[in-house]
């Protein structure tokens, strides 16, 4: 079952409807029963890994707690998350030694393995108390908005939701933001698509057109497309009663590398700086700048690694950590800096998102290339020149391409909404008259018949997600 | 803070941070201090160390919530001796 297609809208109706016609203490039964029916159109034998795994973790927590002795506490925890990391490593490497095998790659398994490694460590770290209901860990664990693409939400959040008496708002603003990541995918990412897939297959026709477009739109197809998946995800759980943490800030907006992280696949980033940069810190805090660039380098390796093993990724991963230790060993003589130079201070808070823009397009190409030798000849078409670029710039809008020209004003008119969403949100005041709510409500309707109807005319419905491939 | 660790702990927070005027309590959290991040987070743990002679473990840095946690940690290392 897909994100865009008129399944999952049933399923997710049908349980948002359930949830709020019946006890508050059904809630967790409601959503765990939902979520493995939604994996089970996947696979159902991923399903009974998904649910050993969850019991594994559950029973390990509980075993933690009860534990004085600390260092069996400690090799009980290392090895629990050690085989967690070990299926994760198995099923992510795998493809690398059998390019023929025909085999599944369990959904949602990076997404579903860190949730459970951040439990079982927390529980260790005594950060909080292991959970006693296992109805609702497990619902926590197989969450299913949140199994293909995130975002990455700790149980210190989830939890506590499941136990409140009603469940909170959601109906203008879960259909509303489903809404806002439908177009930033079906209207940005896959008509960007078009044009960057032409890039990438015509770098040979003599101008340097179809590198420049490949890099330069890339990014934002990929912002689009991923952020329009947990844009939907986040709706999802909204309208479930789930409120999970955002995944993107405004990334382009970013004046520096360092910051672009911040703003970037928030959980994923903030998962690896408490259970891996944090911990490796910890162990190279007396090697001085050494440690402090070895544990950035580690954990940005991981960054690129979690997309999949690839020479490519562990480019893209050197490439951005590279900017990262410059930036970090060199912040306090820039600040310094900057304070006593107001203009450069200025000039640089202007020129900052142009200089992240052109690292991360330069760094998407390794991210994006098949192969390293793709990313290479990339960069080497940017010196075929002009000479040709009047008869390039035809074949890019010709058909299948002639009409998504449209992406361009709807990433402007997009990234205004989602300015909106993220300063006003799409909540109605709370005092708003009867007329003013239900106008909304129909708005709302009319605009998710209209898309339920595109999803039914399409057959194929939309280009798959490219982050749903991790 | 109060007490002798509150003191020192104060004037090792000040050293860290450049901030000569910055006051913290047992309540005070990363996201009260606009610097305190990760990389942050780590220097100071090294100051503390270096100003109590004492060494953390990862488990003790991972479970601190608050400035309170971190009084109480280093009471509970120094006591120990």
């Amino acid at each position: 079952m897909r994100f865009l297609s008129i399944e999952y809208l049933c399923l997710l109706g049908l349980v948002a409807l359930s949830i709020r016609i019946s006890p508050p203490r059904w809630r967790s039964a409601i959503l765990l029963i939902a979520s493995y029916l939604f994996y089970c159109t996947w696979n159902s034998w991923m399903a009974v890994a998904l649910f050993a795994a969850t019991v594994l973790c559950f029973l390990t927590a509980l075993r933690l707690e009860r534990m004085r002795d600390k260092n069996t506490a400690s090799l009980f925890t290392c090895f629990v998350v050690s085989t967690l990391v070990v299926v994760l490593m198995f099923f992510k490497i795998r493809p690398l030694f059998c390019t023929t095998c025909n085999f599944i790659i369990p959904l949602g398994l990076s997404y579903y393995t860190f949730r459970l490694i951040s439990y079982v460590v927390d529980v260790y770290w005594a950060k909080y108390r292991a959970s006693e209901n296992f109805t609702d860990f497990a619902a926590y664990v197989a969450f299913f908005p949140q199994m293909i693409a995130g975002p990455i939400q700790r149980e210190s959040s989830f939890l506590p939701q499941l136990r409140e008496s009603a469940v909170q708002g959601g109906t203008i603003e879960g259909p509303m933001r489903m809404a806002l990541g439908f177009a930033k995918k079906s209207i940005v990412a896959d008509n960007l698509g078009l044009f960057v897939g032409w890039g990438y297959g015509h770098l040979h026709s003599g101008s340097l057109l179809p590198a420049l477009v490949a890099i330069v739109l890339y990014p934002v197809q990929l912002y689009m497309d991923f952020s329009g998946l947990v844009d939907i995800a986040i709706g999802s759980g909204l309208i479930l009663g789930i409120d999970a943490p955002e995944n993107f800030n405004a990334p382009f907006s970013a004046k520096s590398i360092t910051e672009f992280w911040r703003r970037w696949h928030m959980t994923l980033t903030g998962w690896l700086r408490d259970y891996v940069f944090m911990p490796l810190r910890m162990l190279t805090r007396d090697w001085g700048e050494t440690g402090l660039a070895l544990s950035l380098t580690a954990n940005m390796l991981l960054i690129a690694l979690w997309h999949g093993i690839s020479l490519g990724f562990v480019v893209y991963g050197l490439f951005h950590s590279l900017f990262l230790i410059t930036e970090t060993l060199t912040a306090s003589r820039r600040k310094s800096f900057y304070a006593a130079n107001l203009l450069a201070d200025k000039g640089s808070a202007i020129l900052g998102p142009f200089y992240v823009f052109s690292v991360v397009a330069v760094g998407s190409v390794f991210f994006r290339a098949p192969s390293l030798t793709a990313a290479a000849q990339t960069f080497s078409s940017l010196g075929s020149g002009i000479r040709s670029i009047g008869k390039d710039f035809w074949s890019l809008l010709a058909p299948p391409n002639h009409h998504a020209w449209v992406a361009f004003p709807a990433v402007v008119l997009l990234t205004i909404a989602d300015a909106c969403r993220r300063r006003f949100g799409f909540r109605l005041p709370a005092l708003a008259p009867r007329y003013v709510r239900w106008s909304a409500y129909s708005g709302v309707a009319a605009m998710w018949i209209l898309i339920a109807f595109m999803l039914m005319a399409t057959e194929k419905g939309a280009d798959p997600f490219v982050y749903a491939l991790f | 803070m109060e007490g002798v660790i509150g003191e020192r702990l104060t004037q090792t927070f000040r050293s860290t941070f450049g901030k000569p005027d910055i006051t913290v309590s047992r309540t005070t959290t990363a996201s009260d201090v606009k610097e305190w991040d990760s990389l942050m987070h780590i220097n100071l743990i090294v100051a503390v160390e270096k100003e109590f002679k004492i060494r953390f473990t990862t488990k003790e840095v991972m479970a601190l919530n608050n400035v309170g946690d971190l009084a109480d940690t280093i009471a509970l290392k120094i006591n120990k001796g």
